[in-house]
């Protein structure tokens, strides 16, 4: 039963690996050495550069430290902040104070 | 230097928590008058410890006020007196202060469940004080290292209701 459990574990893991270099992205020009400034394969046009060096710098914009408002980030800290607070309060009002006797002196 | 309105934020907010949880641990050892185990049961004799003026025969005895009982417990090897042979007995609703010793080697007293729990040292005098509210059964177990029969060390503390609990009979 645990041979079979890690074969088949092994084999999804495997086949995983292969389907995400199949289909992932990387550079497959990496072998040649020549410089090939304007090619591009199929992935990098799809998905966009993944590299600002891969792009020429006369094609950049740069942006103000305050122009861009995290907020996706900020509100999942506020939800992690507001369940650490609420947890602290529950764990130590309900679960250690009021649960038995605890040593006073 | 420039801090993103967010990160501003942020500081504060990680400030105030921590804040926040200093002051609950304030409150509990302040307002809710919640303590540890500390240093103050002073010395005993180290192989007979009744015979020292900071200790008495093992069992339970009245308090200094009502409600309040003083429970004296010898840890040996591999046993409680009282606790193993005949369990601890207490009314609810009462405050309990544990003064336990050693007559041979280290060994340990923990009620099962709760941070009653300290090291027993020949020599030495541990005194906790807990409030028992509810009727309940506890067991004691050494958690120190004694010897080959330290895993079979136990004992149980009876937490009973008040009408079940004859002062007379049970406390010396």
């Amino acid at each position: 039963m645990l041979l079979l459990t890690t074969a088949i574990g092994l084999g999804v893991t495997a086949g995983i690996l292969l389907l995400s270099y199949r289909f992932g992205w990387h550079d497959r020009s990496d072998t040649s050495f020549e410089s090939h400034g304007d090619e591009r394969t199929d992935t990098q046009r799809a998905a966009g550069v993944m590299y600002e060096s891969s792009v020429a710098e006369s094609e950049t914009e740069s942006v103000d430290h305050d122009a861009f408002d995290p907020v996706g980030t900020a509100t999942l800290l506020a939800l992690y902040f507001a369940v650490v607070s609420l947890t602290w309060l529950f764990m130590y009002f309900v679960e250690f104070l009021d649960n038995g006797p605890t040593v006073i002196g | 230097m420039h801090v993103h309105r967010f990160e501003r934020i942020w500081l504060v907010g990680s400030l105030l928590l921590i804040a926040l949880f200093v002051a609950t641990v304030t409150y509990g050892a302040v307002g809710a008058g919640y303590g540890m185990v500390d240093a103050g049961g002073g010395q005993v004799d180290g192989t007979d410890p009744t015979a020292s003026e900071n200790f008495r025969e093992p069992g339970v005895y009245n308090g200094s006020e009502e409600g309040h009982y003083d429970v004296y417990v010898e840890t040996q090897r591999f046993l409680f007196v009282p606790g193993t042979n005949e369990p601890i007995r207490v009314p609810a609703n009462s405050t309990v202060t544990f003064h336990v010793t050693s007559s041979d080697v280290l060994h340990g007293f923990e009620v099962v469940g709760t941070n009653i729990n300290t090291m027993t040292v020949p020599g030495q005098k541990a005194m906790v004080t807990a409030e028992f509210d509810e009727p309940a059964e506890y067991g004691i177990v050494c958690n120190e290292y004694c010897g080959s029969g330290h895993h079979t060390m136990e004992g149980s503390l009876q937490v009973v209701p008040p009408s079940e609990f004859n002062e007379t009979s049970e406390v010396q």
